[in-house]
């Protein structure tokens, strides 16, 4: 073999050497990269930026080292260089082999004596001590990263690398959707009738508005797999103008709507607001009144309405009630509808002509006002006013000064009285009368004594009026059906034209009237007949059996408050380990509170909040216990007792 | 100790006084067949004052619409709710009265829709026993009112137990004679009102 | 010639050598002294728990010192009793440990609550709290407090000063049923209807009518004893029929709620606290938040029994009075229309009035008792201290200690920075 041929062929070998070594050293820079992220894993975990790094890292570090071994062993290519090579270590050949590979001079040119000094370089050996060695180092290297990387069990950390490699770098079509459930805004659409204005809501945890409302919670991202529940109630959110959106209708209960993503959730309270019903007032008339004779005229009536949205119309109502005993006729009717158009208050106005209420004594006339609202949801929401009762007193010549109705036997004592005054002027007036006036007068006493004899009749007939079509003598109907019979003797009496016979007749039944007026005010509308029942002659005489029934013990009514203080107690001993679970129990617990305990959802409310930015709720929690518990107290007192004592 | 009084709902719109003889009558019973401590005379206790709540059974009946002030429908709530006992009669037994229509609005107002009794409840059989309750009146087909036989009462129920029996049957009419006409009577027909009074005091 | 600096070096170095051989020296000294004295050490409350671990691993002095603010933890006070078996005694003083024990019953009510005992000195403030923060909070007046919770916490604690007793429950109670005994009228109705509210189980005789089955019974009234009952409401002489088996049940340790009507029949008087007296009639005046039992008629209880206890006065008139009749405990209430409370009092008179009338139950029912895990407490600190570890010492001046041991933790560093510097120094001069 020619020196250029030995030449040659040792410059393949050595550019492959360099090649492999290259690929070596790459493998053997990268494991190292892999080792020492495994060894600051250990240390500290990488971030996830740094660990998607690792793979990258690991590559550019192995082409860096194999680009630096393929630069080194460049001249590998050059056989001037791989002769040189060969010189630099075999110096005794000064060049002959550079001259002998030189591919300017042919083999013939050469001297004979440079031909055999070439011939002699001992290039194999060389070139094979010089692959053993590079080959060695490389595969050395690899063995030894190879054999740490072994040890330090790389397989998870390159696991979690790929996958941050690829989360990072995959096209965003491909990489997972984050939750599209942040962010939320809520849409809230108040019923019609209301008039009030649509309001946006960004990030709630809330949604507080009119039963009936429309709400639509409205999210960025495809529809498909989010749902919206409201109890059992479970909807798929539909594709909306640039996400989704999921609608429902505000509920007339408090309720939790749980918005589900894949594996998110979140919890929304919506709070239903009610629309109250119009507050009335009746201004006139002011208050309840008696007349004592019929009312004519005109009477005016006004009321004051409001209400929280607004008020649709308004009117007043008039029930007019005649009659006694068991016969009563009641006459309903309405004055003019009144429109408010929406006004938050307005007055109602009316004039009500009494002559055309066809009015009686013994009539009662109740008046109120009534408005409503718009509400078309829930309602019409209907507010009603107290009641007006304007009584007709009985009898109209009453002479009773007082606003209660007269009193009947007041009212025959006086007629007897006014009677006897009159008889009594007759008697002395005898001289000076002709004798036909004389009477002509008694004869029409003779009618008015009678008339007040009926009068008492009557009233012993209700006296004695058992209510079974039967009568039963009373004390006070036997004194009335005397003073009756002695009435009946001074008629007869004046109707003969003898008055001064009458008189005492006349006298003594005045006397009992005034008995009877002053022992037993007998009135039968306004005070009962304080009739005393002897008990001890009736006591345990009546004949029919008994059997009585077992009594039934009462159910404990259930303790709403110690309820939801035991979820807030349950949702204290959770939110230190999970908060997300915490934050969910106490959101259902003040939907609970909203209905039973108003004033503890708004307390809940603030430790929610204090929750989600990450403070410490123990101190709201405690606050909402104590709404729901009964204070701890201090008991004064001897410790000489259990309980008992007189508590502070 | 306090003993039982029997004790009238005097109220503003109406005609409270109706059945006066009423009170007696059933004191009367209660005394006859029980051994309850009653009073002897009836009071008068106005729906809308302090003094309601001094009598744990109260009697309300009338002919007129019945229209509670704002101090009344607070006292009566109140009142039931507590524990009270208020019996409230249609003296017109008619259905289509103002009084029903009336009292049965401002009982709706103020307690939500009362609750029908059924005819096995216990109000039946307290003391006496009453085989077709509840029991009827002399007055329900006596061609006033709306002429019905009424086959139940109504109430507002408070943790179970009856807090306000509402009538159509015009016991109010039924009881109210004087307690001494009862000796001339096969069937005595205030029973029921002493079933009335026992519950109150025992439930 | 040795320049200026080098002989200042050189001086520095000596001065250095001087430190440490003083140092050392000090050391010894130290040491010897300890050898034969022991060793004296010193700590305040907030270091204690540092002060324990080092006592009982790399040091442990003949005597230490405590000087304590509060008292030192359940764990921290048992370390320290275990001291001087480790040959380490032990001296405090705290002066300003107020002696503070809790004592926590549960309240026999189904609705629940413990009563709360708290002894301390008088006139000091008492913070009562528990896991959310604080309950209430008193000055005392005499020795001690005690309170009320409705409901169960898993441990209170009683804040006084610097000392906090923490106590909880250790018993749970079985609760039987009430037998109620009275006329039909408006206490026995609404007794019972309070009672049920509140959760307990009833039985009753109601009295309606002499005749055959005209009276009103509610479960099944067999017998009379502690297995069945926790306690019997007497209301007024309908009792008295089962006079005979209440004083055996009462006996027993059976409870008894007595209303003056029923003090008055002889069955039953043998067991009250006193005889009834005049009634005091009530102005039927509505009761009032603030005072409502004052608007009530009352029959005070008079001539009370040499071993009855007044539980509550009106002016001079005793309204509530117990004593123990055997095993069982007997109250007599003077108030017979308490339902007049309920019926017409304010807006929380139902609550209150129930609170109250369960309350008089509890003071008397006869309950089992089963116990329950409970967590660790410490009901009385500074009493167990005491207890654990002697009396305080009344002055103690540890400062010195304390300051030693302070100047001693500093010496070990400065003599090896010392060596290190004159070693360093020595060696750059290039002498060995």
């Amino acid at each position: 073999m020619t020196p250029l041929d030995r030449v040659r062929r040792a410059q393949h070998w050595l550019a492959a050497t360099v090649l492999v070594t290259a690929l070596l050293w790459a493998l053997a820079l990268a494991m190292a990269v892999v080792i020492v992220a495994i060894a600051a894993n250990l240390i500290a975990p990488l971030a996830p930026l740094l660990r998607a790094a690792i793979a990258p890292t690991a590559i550019g570090a192995g082409l860096l080292s194999a680009g630096t071994v393929l630069w080194r062993g460049r001249r590998a290519r050059s056989l001037g260089h791989v002769a040189l090579w060969v010189e630099e270590r075999q110096p005794q050949l000064r060049y002959a082999l550079v001259a002998a590979v030189d591919p300017r001079f042919s083999v013939a040119e050469l001297s004979s004596e440079l031909v055999e000094s070439a011939s002699g370089a001992d290039v194999e050996r060389l070139v094979d001590r010089s692959v053993r060695r590079a080959l060695g180092r490389a595969l050395m290297s690899c063995a030894v990263a190879g054999g740490v990387l072994a040890l330090l069990g790389p397989r998870d950390l390159l696991r979690a690398a790929a996958t941050d490699f690829a989360l990072r770098t995959r096209s965003p079509a491909g990489a997972p959707m984050a939750s599209r459930l942040t962010p939320l805004r809520a849409e809230v659409l108040p019923p019609r009738y209301s008039r009030l204005t649509e309001q946006t809501l960004v990030e709630p945890t809330t949604v507080s508005a009119l039963i009936g409302s429309g709400v639509v919670f409205k999210g960025i991202g495809p529809a498909s797999g989010v749902t919206l529940a409201v109890g059992t109630d479970v909807r798929p959110a539909a594709e909306g103008t640039g996400g989704w959106s999921g609608a429902l209708v505000m509920p007339k209960d408090p309720a939790v709507v749980t918005l589900r993503d894949r594996q998110y959730q979140r919890l929304v309270v919506l709070a239903p607001r009610v629309d109250s019903a119009p507050n009335v007032i009746l201004r006139l008339p002011a208050h309840d009144t008696t007349y004592q004779t019929v009312p004519r005229g005109l009477l005016t009536v006004e009321a004051g309405a409001t209400d929280d949205i607004g008020l649709a119309y308004g009117y007043f109502e008039y029930l007019v009630s005649t009659g006694s005993e068991e016969s009563f006729q009641t006459a309903a009717s309405e004055s003019r509808r009144e429109e408010f158009n929406n006004a938050r208050s307005a007055t109602l106005h009316a004039t009500i002509n009494l002559d055309t209420m066809k009015l009686v004594p013994g009539s009662v006339l109740h008046i109120r006002a009534v408005a409503f609202d718009y509400n078309d949801v829930t309602g019409p929401g209907k507010g009603i006013s107290e009641t007006r009762t304007l009584r007709i007193a009985e009898k109209p010549d009453s002479t009773s000064i007082t606003a209660a109705p007269p009193l009947p036997i007041d009212s025959m004592w006086i007629s007897q009285r006014l009677l006897n005054m009159k008889t009594d002027t007759l008697i002395r007036a005898e001289r000076k009368l002709v004798r036909e006036e004389f009477a002509h007068r008694s004869s029409g006493y003779s009618n008015a004594q009678e008339d007040i004899r009926r009068r008492v009749l009557a009233v012993v007939a209700l006296l004695e009026d058992n209510g079974v079509g039967g009568s039963f003598f009373t004390d006070e109907s036997k004194l009335l059906r005397q003073a009756a019979d002695l009435m009946w003797s001074a008629r007869e009496d004046l109707g003969v034209a003898q008055p001064d016979s009458a008189m005492p007749y006349m006298k003594q039944a005045l006397k009992i009237l005034d008995d009877a007026r002053m022992a037993y005010r007998y009135y039968l509308r306004g005070i009962l007949r304080p009739v005393v029942v002897n008990i001890e002659r009736v006591r345990l005489q009546g004949k029919d059996s008994t059997a009585t029934a077992p009594l039934l013990p009462r159910a404990v009514p259930r303790d709403v408050r110690a309820a939801l203080a035991a979820r807030i107690d349950a949702a204290a001993r959770l939110y230190q380990t999970a908060p997300e679970a915490a934050m969910d129990s106490l959101t259902y617990a003040r939907v609970a509170a909203l209905t039973a305990v108003p004033g503890v959802a708004a307390a809940l409310d603030t430790a929610l909040t204090q929750l989600r930015r990450g403070a410490a709720i123990d101190s709201a929690l405690a606050r909402t216990r104590r709404l729901l518990e009964p204070p701890a107290r201090v008991i004064a007192g001897p410790p000489d007792w259990q309980a008992g004592g007189v508590e502070r | 100790m306090s003993r039982f009084v029997f004790a009238t709902a005097e109220y503003v719109s109406g005609d409270w006084e109706s059945a006066p003889a009423l009170p007696e009558n059933l004191i009367d019973s209660v005394a006859r067949y029980t051994s309850i401590d009653v009073a002897p005379v009836g009071v008068n206790v106005k729906l809308s004052s302090p003094e309601l709540f001094d009598h744990p059974f109260v009697w309300m009946t009338g002919h007129l619409p019945v229209r509670f002030t704002d101090a009344e429908r607070r006292n009566v709530k109140r009142y039931v709710e507590r524990g009270g006992f208020l019996m409230i009669d249609d003296h017109n037994h008619d259905v289509t009265g103002q009084f029903h229509k009336t009292v049965t609005e401002e009982i709706e107002r103020t307690f939500g829709k009362m609750t029908r009794l059924p005819n096995a409840h216990e109000l039946y059989r307290c003391f006496f026993v009453f085989e077709n309750p509840p029991p009827n009146t002399h007055h329900e087909l006596n061609g006033y009112g709306d002429d019905l036989l009424h086959r139940y009462l109504d109430a507002v129920l408070v943790n179970g137990r009856i807090g306000l029996l509402y009538s159509n049957k015009d016991y109010s009419s039924e009881w109210n004679f004087h307690a001494e006409t009862k000796k001339f009577m096969t069937q005595d027909p205030t029973k029921f009102g002493v079933n009335l009074i026992v519950y109150a005091l025992t439930r | 010639m040795r320049s200026r600096g080098s002989a200042a070096r050189v001086g520095t170095e000596w001065g250095l050598r001087l430190l440490i051989l003083a140092l050392l020296a000090g050391y010894l000294v130290h040491t010897l002294r300890v050898r034969y004295r022991g060793a004296t050490e010193a700590s305040e409350s907030r270091g204690l728990a540092v002060a324990l671990a080092r006592w009982s691993t790399v040091a442990a002095p003949a005597r230490v010192h405590l000087a304590l603010s509060h008292p030192p933890s359940v764990l921290e006070r048992d370390w320290l009793a275990a001291l001087p078996g480790a040959g380490t005694a032990v001296a405090w003083a705290g002066g300003s440990l107020l002696p503070t024990a809790i004592a926590v019953d549960p309240v026999a009510d189904p609705a629940g609550g413990v009563e709360v005992a708290v002894a301390t000195p008088s006139a000091v403030t008492v913070e009562l709290r528990d896991t959310l923060g604080i309950l209430d909070s008193v000055r005392t007046v005499a020795a001690g407090v005690r309170f009320t919770v409705p409901k169960v916490r898993p441990a209170l604690e009683a804040e006084v000063g610097p000392v906090v007793a923490r106590g909880t429950v250790h018993d749970s109670l079985e609760l039987h049923r009430l037998l109620v005994l009275g006329d039909a009228q408006w206490e026995t109705k609404f007794a019972i209807a309070a009672l049920e509210e509140r959760g307990w189980q009833v039985d009753a005789h109601i009295a309606v009518s002499p005749r055959h089955r005209g009276d009103v019974q509610q479960g099944e009234i067999g017998d009379i004893d502690t297995s069945r009952y926790s306690a019997v409401l007497a209301i007024d002489t309908t009792a008295a029929r089962y006079g005979d088996r209440i004083t055996r049940f009462v006996r027993a340790g059976g409870g008894l709620l007595l209303w003056s009507p029923a003090a008055k029949a002889p069955a039953l008087a043998a067991l009250a606290p006193g005889v009834p007296g005049t009634p005091i009639v009530d102005e039927h005046q509505a009761p009032t938040d603030t005072a409502p039992r004052t608007a009530l008629e009352v029959v005070p209880v008079v001539r009370l029994r040499p071993d009855a206890i007044v539980l509550e006065r009106r002016g001079e008139a005793v309204t509530l009075a117990a004593r123990r009749v055997g095993s069982g405990r007997v109250v007599e209430t003077g108030y017979t229309d308490a339902w007049r409370w309920r019926m017409a009092g304010g807006d929380a008179a139902p609550d209150e009035e129930r609170t109250w009338l369960a309350r008089l139950v509890a003071s008397v029912a006869y309950t089992g008792r089963r116990e329950m895990a409970a967590p660790p407490t410490d009901v009385a600190p500074v009493a167990t201290l005491i207890d654990r570890l002697g009396p305080g010492t009344p002055k103690l001046d540890a400062t010195g200690v304390m300051a030693l041991t302070a100047v001693l933790r500093w010496v070990f560093p400065v003599l090896v920075a010392a060596m290190l510097l004159e070693w360093s120094s020595r060696r750059l001069r290039g002498v060995k």
